[in-house]
């Protein structure tokens, strides 16, 4: 009995160690290396992700309250995955700040709420865990102390996360109003059709939802807190973070809500259009990188929610498959502009004039991985996409699927002016070659293999498929 | 399943009615007092009544005042130890029937000791900050 | 395992080539791997048999990586395989700023294009019809003229909406299917109603209308060609067109024949339209590489006219003619490019007695220049005549009104040549001198290939015959 908690849940455990351990660290003594941290940090990381992959328990601790299944240590291994490339990346910008190991303590902070919030099946669990990788996601935005707009991002994103945590816990109470009870199994069987108080809790919750993924209409705070926060945790708020509220998301709506399927199918299909165009439309007319990214980053959940719509085990394996896409595409182009903005402080579209003259290997990363996001094939993202489509057209919605493909076009134009900026334009003040370490070259080759891989080798999708069941 | 039952027998929307009316009226009340009291009262103005007006004593300054970013730290991290204490509360009490647990006692012991461990890492680490030093 | 090998060759060897330093080196080594595929590409087009592999791809999707190779995919890979060492060996003596990445993109292309001929499930197929286009957006993009990158924008935007539209009607088969396949064969066996297959049938013949082009999807096309390189212009009108057609020949037809019949007429004209209306604009053209557009355009426009007449004399035209016409606008548009490169222009009004200068080129030219208009004896008439030939089965005034375009294209072809390779000399084409050695081996073959086949097409009729059977 002992043991099995341990067994169970040890993502969450090794997670807590390495944050204790870079606390102890971190009190024992003010001048170490920046480096060692890192590395500390990494090779746990590392251990995590090889265990998760080896030793794949299956369960329920604490009375009930956190179940964990191969579905759920694939979405684990997913997130960890995703953390440890971000924290390879941002060692360029971390070698010689101060705050090293505070930042890899929030970090894991946020990581260990993702994973007890994937394993949760309990409202309060639940409700706790997302809390915990909120908050300390608002002191990460923060962390360029000296700019004002880095102070900015941190204050909206607590308060907007803040709003969102609220209206999820108006929804849940009404939850517990209704049915008596928190644990996901128990309400899924209590909810009954037609009863206006549950459609309103369901609403409300979907609103806190749409908030963590910023879905519109609740997409406002997104643009801002991805311009103002460092590059590794915009990285993070744009894919992790993301990624585990959807996984969340998927048992919510596939488990708990399953009854209302027919009355969430119009939101979901509704928000996506509006997610889809306005997330499209914005990042036209972007010309900071990292604005832009964030607008893409909102059509993309647009995508998704067309993926979710289908509520099948098709879909949820859909929108699993195409986040692990999601991660190493986006992941791959924010490698480029981390190293890009930690070395020369250029952030505009227009700076990268001229980018493939000096910097050829970072140009086809950006590239490939652009590429990867506008879905065109051979990258993995087409796969994604197509995934995500042809599980919406299971119901039926052809014109979603039109319009999802309109979407794709009007995405493509503008994740191609970028390309064209970095590869067919000429500038006389081109970026010099920059100098790449070993850390982030590690992630752009993981990047890159993930996203050519992970679409050709159909394998992928059978795994996650094969767990989803 | 009582509360279940009481629930939908509530909601329906007959129901609500007199509640809605209530509101209404009172909305509507403080809506004309307020309205009515502003018609009906007198008013002459001069600078003494605006001015700010608190137990006799003349005002001065700004009450957005910058304040002491040390204050709310200090809170805050009262507020968290002060939380901590709460979670020895349900140890406290079952105290003796862990001691009489043969397989309990040395389990519940150090989950307690791993938990105060944790938050005594915090609290050096806060302190090596300087975060409770009161003067620079 | 050979139709495998078709797609591995160009890729691997693609992949490779941005790893050599070397100008000269990245040359030859996409000379010689494109020479290996067209080894492999004639055992294969030699085989009696048809060829196929298959493997597990995507099986929850019922997507398999199937290839199959029958006369028509044979026939094509064929002209794939040959263009490019031809492109390659022509262009030889052109320089490229970072000529690795420009091989390299071009061999990718090449796998691209092996692919679209060579699979017969659904999803494939979309996948290497992307693959096939990206490399082409870069090409043009960094190694085009000066208006390249609007040009290239519009291009990319418009294919990739056709593409899109394309992925679309697949999906929208996909859940028709009952098996749950993007097989070929399970797409022929649908049983879809009228609506159904209407709706189908403009979603994918709106992509291939696109990428052959038909009027009124045309307008990217001359751009797109005079801005390019020459070496992709030559991939694009050559080899890059005929997925179009072959798209429709394969994807289209046989999988909405009910939609076909509704609408071919339709098409028909509208193919009929595109053929005059591109024909009298070449007339107009001032700019050689412009005039080759134009003329392509109304090439094509016949051919697709001949599928959708629904009968085999103008299907079998169709398909030897996708090879003929590669083969003859591969050569206009070396003859084209070396007159840029002696003279420095292509303005046909800035031109004149080049015949003086360069004889032998103007011999190549002329014989180019015959088989484009399709004089017998030059491997076009058999295609034309044919094509004609099922038009004329179909509806008698539509042939009439599409023959007039044969006497257009006499105009301007012959026009062309008039004005550039015969008269006075002027003071471009002054000290314009025979073109190099690789250029003139290259259109010797060429025109060595097309009067063979203008004698002896059977070679051509045979591999097709096959296919007209299904």
């Amino acid at each position: 009995m002992q043991t099995n908690y341990f067994i169970l849940m040890h993502h969450e455990l090794i997670i807590a160690i390495t944050i204790m351990l870079l606390l102890v660290i971190k009190v024992g003594s003010d001048k170490l290396s920046n480096q060692l941290v890192a590395n500390v940090t990494n090779g746990l990381l590392l251990a995590s992700l090889v265990l998760g992959f080896i030793v794949q328990p299956e369960g329920n601790v604490f009375g009930d309250m956190f179940h964990t299944d191969g579905f759920a240590l694939l979405q684990k291994n997913i997130l960890v995955a995703g953390t440890l490339i971000i924290s390879l990346q941002a060692s360029t910008w971390l070698k010689d700040y101060e705050h090293t190991a505070e930042f890899y303590i929030l970090l894991l902070s946020t990581l260990l709420g993702m994973c007890f919030m994937i394993s949760s099946r309990h409202f309060l669990m639940f409700y706790l865990s997302l809390e915990l990788s909120t908050i300390p996601l608002a002191a990460l935005a923060n962390f360029d102390l000296h700019l004002k707009r880095s102070s900015e991002a941190a204050l909206k994103l607590i308060i907007s996360s803040a709003f969102s945590s609220g209206l999820m816990l108006l929804g849940i109470s009404f939850l517990y109003g209704t049915t008596g009870t928190l644990s996901f199994g128990e309400v899924a069987s209590a909810i009954q059709l037609n009863t206006p108080l549950q459609l309103f809790a369901f609403v409300l919750i979907f609103a806190g939802f749409g908030f963590k993924i910023s879905a519109v209409p609740f997409h406002l705070w997104t643009a801002d807190v991805y311009e103002g926060s460092p590059v590794a945790v915009t990285s993070y708020l744009s894919v992790i973070s993301k990624g585990a509220v959807l996984f969340v998301f998927i048992t919510v709506l596939f488990n708990v809500f399953a009854l209302y399927a027919h009355s969430w199918y119009y939101l979901i299909v509704i928000v996506s259009l509006f997610t889809m165009v306005i997330g499209n439309l914005f990042a036209l007319r972007q010309t900071n990188i990292k604005r832009f990214l964030a607008f893409s980053s909102i059509s993309q959940v647009g995508f998704i929610l067309i993926g979710l719509s289908g509520g099948t085990h098709t879909s949820a394996a859909s929108v699993v498959y195409f986040i692990v896409v999601y991660i190493f595409s986006n992941l791959g182009a924010f490698g480029v502009i981390a190293l890009v903005q930690g070395l020369t402080g250029k952030e505009n579209i227009n700076d990268y004039k001229g980018f493939y003259l000096n910097n050829k290997m970072l140009s086809w990363m950006l590239g490939i991985a652009l590429f990867s996001l506008a879905g065109i094939p051979p990258v993995a993202g087409f796969f994604g996409k197509f995934f995500l489509l042809l599980s919406g057209a299971e119901k039926g919605a052809y014109w979603l699927i039109a319009i999802a493909a309109i979407n794709m076009v009007i995405s493509l134009y503008y994740y191609l002016n970028v390309v064209k900026n970095i590869f067919i334009d000429k500038s006389d003040t081109s970026i010099e070659k920059l100098p790449i370490a070993i850390q982030p070259r590690i992630a752009m080759i993981i990047c890159v293999i993930g996203v050519v891989g992970s679409g050709l080798c159909g394998g992928l999708y059978q795994y996650i498929f094969d767990l989803v069941k | 399943m009582v509360l279940l039952d009481n629930i939908t027998s509530v909601s329906s929307s007959a129901d609500y009615l007199p509640i809605g009316i209530q509101l209404i009226f009172a909305a509507g009340f403080v809506a004309f007092m307020i309205a009515f009291s502003a018609w009906v009262g007198p008013k002459r103005k001069t600078s003494d009544k605006l001015q700010t007006f608190t137990s006799g004593i003349p005002s001065h300054g700004d009450a957005r005042h910058p304040m002491a970013i040390k204050y709310f730290l200090v809170a805050i991290l009262f507020v968290l130890f002060d939380v901590e204490v709460i979670f020895f509360y349900p140890y406290a009490v079952n105290f003796q029937d862990f001691a009489a647990d043969i397989t309990m006692k040395w389990h519940t012991f150090y989950a307690v000791l791993m938990f105060v461990g944790c938050f005594l890492v915090g609290f050096i680490y806060i302190i090596k900050k300087g975060a409770l030093k009161w003067e620079d | 395992m050979i139709p495998v090998l078709l797609i591995l060759f160009p890729l691997v060897s693609g992949l490779l080539s941005f790893f050599i330093k070397d100008e000269k080196t990245a040359k030859i080594w996409a000379s010689f791997s494109s020479l290996a595929t067209v080894v492999v590409a004639l055992i294969a087009a030699l085989s009696p048999a048809d060829l196929s592999f298959d493997a597990a791809w995507l099986p929850t999707l019922g997507s398999r990586f199937s290839l199959g190779m029958d006369g028509m995919s044979k026939m094509l890979t064929l002209l794939t395989a040959i263009s490019f060492p031809l492109v390659f060996f022509s262009t030889y003596k052109n320089s490229y700023t970072n000529s690795n990445s420009f091989y390299g993109l071009l061999l990718l292309t090449q796998a691209g294009l092996m692919g679209v001929f060579l699979s017969t499930d659904a999803l494939l197929f979309y996948f290497f019809w992307e693959l096939a286009l990206i490399p082409v957006y870069f090409l043009c993009s960094i190694w085009g003229g000066e208006k390249r990158i609007a040009v290239t924008f519009k291009f990319f935007i418009y294919t990739f909406i056709g593409s899109l539209m394309m992925l679309a009607g697949i999906i929208y088969l996909y859940t028709q299917t009952t098996d749950a396949s993007f097989a070929l064969k399970s797409f022929y066996n649908l049983h879809l109603s009228i609506s159904q297959q209407a709706v189908g049938f403009w979603l994918f013949f709106v992509a291939f209308a696109i990428k052959m082009p038909i009027f009124p999807f045309h307008t990217w096309q001359p751009d797109a060609y005079e801005q390019s390189p020459t070496a992709v212009t030559m991939i694009l009108s050559g080899v890059m067109v005929k997925m179009g057609i072959y798209a429709v020949i394969r994807w289209l037809v046989p999988v909405f024949p009910a939609a076909v019949s509704e609408y071919g007429n339709l098409v028909i004209i509208l193919s009929v339209i595109g053929m005059l209306y591109a024909s009298l604009i070449a007339i107009r053209q001032d700019d050689v590489k412009r005039l080759i557009a134009y003329s392509s355009i109304a090439h094509i426009g016949l051919m697709c006219a001949a599928i959708f007449v629904k009968n085999n004399i103008g299907l079998e035209g169709t398909m030897i003619q996708m090879f003929n016409h590669g083969i003859n606008v591969i050569g206009l548009w070396i003859v084209a490019d070396a007159v840029e490169k002696q003279t420095g222009t292509r303005k046909i009004s800035e031109l004149g007695g080049l015949a003086q200068k360069a004889p032998t080129l103007a011999i190549l030219l002329v014989v180019m220049a015959l088989a484009n208009i399709a004089l017998p004896l030059t491997n076009a008439f058999i295609g034309e005549f044919l094509m004609f030939n099922g038009l004329f089965q179909y509806n008698m005034v539509i042939a009439a009104v599409a023959g007039v375009s044969i006497i257009l294209a006499a105009v301007y072809t012959l026009n062309m040549i008039q004005r550039v390779f015969y008269g006075n000399t002027v003071s471009l084409t002054a000290n314009a001198m025979e073109s190099n050695g690789y250029v003139q081996t290259t259109l010797i073959i060429l025109v060595i290939v097309v009067i063979a086949l203008g004698i002896y097409p059977q070679p051509l009729l045979q591999l097709t015959k096959g296919v007209l059977l299904h």
